[in-house]
């Protein structure tokens, strides 16, 4: 099958998140996109959406704001419908896959699916990527303030015992290993009764 | 055995029964465990329900009257099992707007008509000035919320042309306020307490001022299903009907307020759900949660279709008006609850199209 000619095609992405914007305004313009608008605000979104007269809206899930758009798409004529629409015909499942991801699509009548296929398959793997990226993000701030703790207990270990950096790090390992916990759930308890002996 | 039933619900007042028959077993009394999700927007709530992430949801009663019509916007019809209370909700507007009207007042403030004919008053003069329409905000195109504002504001004769009507989550409608985005709302509890807690909004009339007995909220299953068995929705109507008869016991109030407020979170107090369930000895009801309001029938879902008709959101047909009557599970006889008045006449089903000619008619 050939790629589908999608570069007239009009998407809204409606999503206050700049990075999850960007990412999903990246990713269909590599599906072949070419005019997509990110509306970051919801405010005076009646007479942007009919500038723009968009095929599609893209939003997110949780976002509150989706009954907003309920009534805007009425107010201001076009026919959008969400795509939860497209159960009724067959593809419960890529209805499914974008529930789970937590994008939601408003689809203006008459489009053919196969063309709202691609569009909502892109943003599902976006969504998905956006959500894999945060969560990254999240581990390695973690891990930077697990780095952190350690380092500021392992200095008061050293302090209070006259010892050297290696052997309070081992010392504070080996206490961990005894005890079944990380590390740096030891150097926080470490952290907290310096705290309180102050 | 126990069924499970998942339900979505919004952080509303009206969602009350729902924590209480949870949290007090009467969901298993009657076989099923209740297991609540809270959610962000009806919209959510229509399409989870309608791909079955969802068995049952907290949902406005025009939606589900909507959704037997086939309006757009629906992708499978729902049936609403048993209401979850009769009104609740409350017009509020920002402190310069109260004052202004208040400033215009020729009669009580109490009175909405009064109040509307101020309102007017300041449409008028803004459209001489060329300033910018004032902004209303409801909830839904299809609820309750939207058309007390139309009621409202066609008491003073308000200019339709002078106002705009726009939908905000509840949860942003005293940000809304503050932020000049909107100058006024129509919105359930306890968002009204909220906003005006905050100094961002001064509440006007309980709506029960306008129509009193509004089916406001209703337990909805998907209809297919529900016809399919409906010894589940009888079950789940039987346990919110059990949770409000434990809550009209005076010495239950206390802790159905408790658990209420608890079930909200974000701020609620019990106080506040006291005093809108007219609980604390002082306030005069704005919602009922009480057991003769969880009844629901045919005649209620033919009032809200004359609604949604006169509003000019479907065609007015005998084949609508009886798919209509079908929206909600009928129950027995001895609980068939009444339809609120228009126009100071009982509204019965032979006199459906006068009323809403008469409704249409005065619509501007």
């Amino acid at each position: 099958m050939s790629p589908l000619p999608d570069k007239d095609l009009r998407i809204v992405i409606a999503d206050p998140n700049p990075l999850r914007a960007a990412i999903l305004r990246d990713g269909l313009a590599e599906a072949g996109c070419a005019q997509v608008f990110v509306f970051d605000s919801f405010l005076d979104l009646e007479r942007r959406l009919a500038e723009v007269a968009p095929d599609i809206v893209l939003i997110d899930l949780e976002n509150p704001n989706r009954d907003v758009l309920e009534q805007m798409i009425r107010v201001s004529g076009a026919q959008a419908r969400p795509v939860a629409m497209f159960a009724d015909t067959s593809d419960a499942a890529m209805i499914n896959a974008a529930i789970d991801a937590g994008v939601s699509a408003y689809v203006v009548d008459g489009l053919k699916k196969e063309r709202v296929k691609t569009i909502v398959d892109v943003s599902i793997s976006r969504f998905n990527a956006f959500a894999r990226l945060r969560e990254e993000l999240a581990e390695a701030q973690n891990q930077l303030a697990d780095r952190k703790a350690i380092d500021q207990a392992k200095g008061l270990v050293m302090k209070a015992k006259n010892i050297s950096e290696d052997q309070a790090y081992a010392m504070m390992r080996k206490v961990a290993m005894n005890e079944g916990k990380k590390i740096a759930e030891i150097a926080r308890s470490i952290l907290t009764a310096a705290e309180l002996l102050k | 055995m126990t069924r499970t039933l998942r339900i979505g619900y919004l952080p509303l007042t009206d969602a009350g029964l729902l924590f209480v028959a949870a949290a007090k077993g009467f969901d298993r009394e009657e076989g099923l465990a209740f297991d609540l999700f809270t959610e962000t927007s009806w919209a959510n709530l229509r399409d989870k329900l309608a791909i079955g992430i969802y068995d049952a949801a907290h949902m406005l009663a025009p939606a589900v009257v909507a959704s037997a019509l086939g309006l757009e916007g629906f992708i499978a019809p729902m049936i609403g099992a048993v209401a979850l209370g009769l009104d609740g909700n409350a017009i509020s507007v920002a402190p310069p707007l109260a004052a202004g009207i208040r400033a215009r007042l020729t009669g009580d403030a109490a009175d909405p008509v009064a109040t509307a004919g101020a309102l007017a008053a300041i449409v008028a003069e803004r459209r001489e000035k060329d300033l910018p329409p004032l902004r209303f905000a409801h909830v839904f195109p299809f609820s309750i919320h939207h058309y007390q504002l139309r009621l409202w504001m066609r008491l003073g004769n308000v200019d339709a042309e002078g106002v705009r009507l726009t939908v905000t989550p509840p949860p942003l409608m005293g940000e809304s306020l503050r932020g000049g985005y909107v100058n006024g709302f129509c919105v359930g509890e306890p968002w009204n307490s909220l906003a005006r807690a905050a100094g961002d909004a001064e509440i006007l009339h309980s709506c029960r001022v306008l129509i009193s007995d509004c089916p406001e909220k209703v337990l909805a299953f998907r209809a297919d299903s529900a016809r399919a068995e409906e010894a589940t929705p009888r079950a789940a109507a039987r346990a919110i009907r059990r949770a409000a008869l434990w809550g009209e016991r005076e010495e239950n109030a206390r802790e159905f307020c408790g658990l209420i407020a608890e079930g909200l979170g974000s701020g609620v107090t019990p106080a506040m759900v006291a005093a809108t369930l007219g609980k604390d000895g002082e306030s005069a009801p704005w919602l009922r949660l009480d057991a003769a309001a969880t009844a629901l029938g045919g005649i209620q879902a033919l009032w809200l279709y004359v609604l949604i008709a006169a509003h000019g959101q479907a065609a007015v047909s005998e084949q609508f008006s009886v798919r209509a009557r079908n929206a909600f599970l009928g129950h027995d006889q001895a609980l068939a609850p009444k339809a609120p008045a228009f126009f100071d006449g009982p509204f019965e089903e032979k006199t459906w199209r006068a009323i809403l000619a008469a409704l249409s008619s005065a619509r501007r």
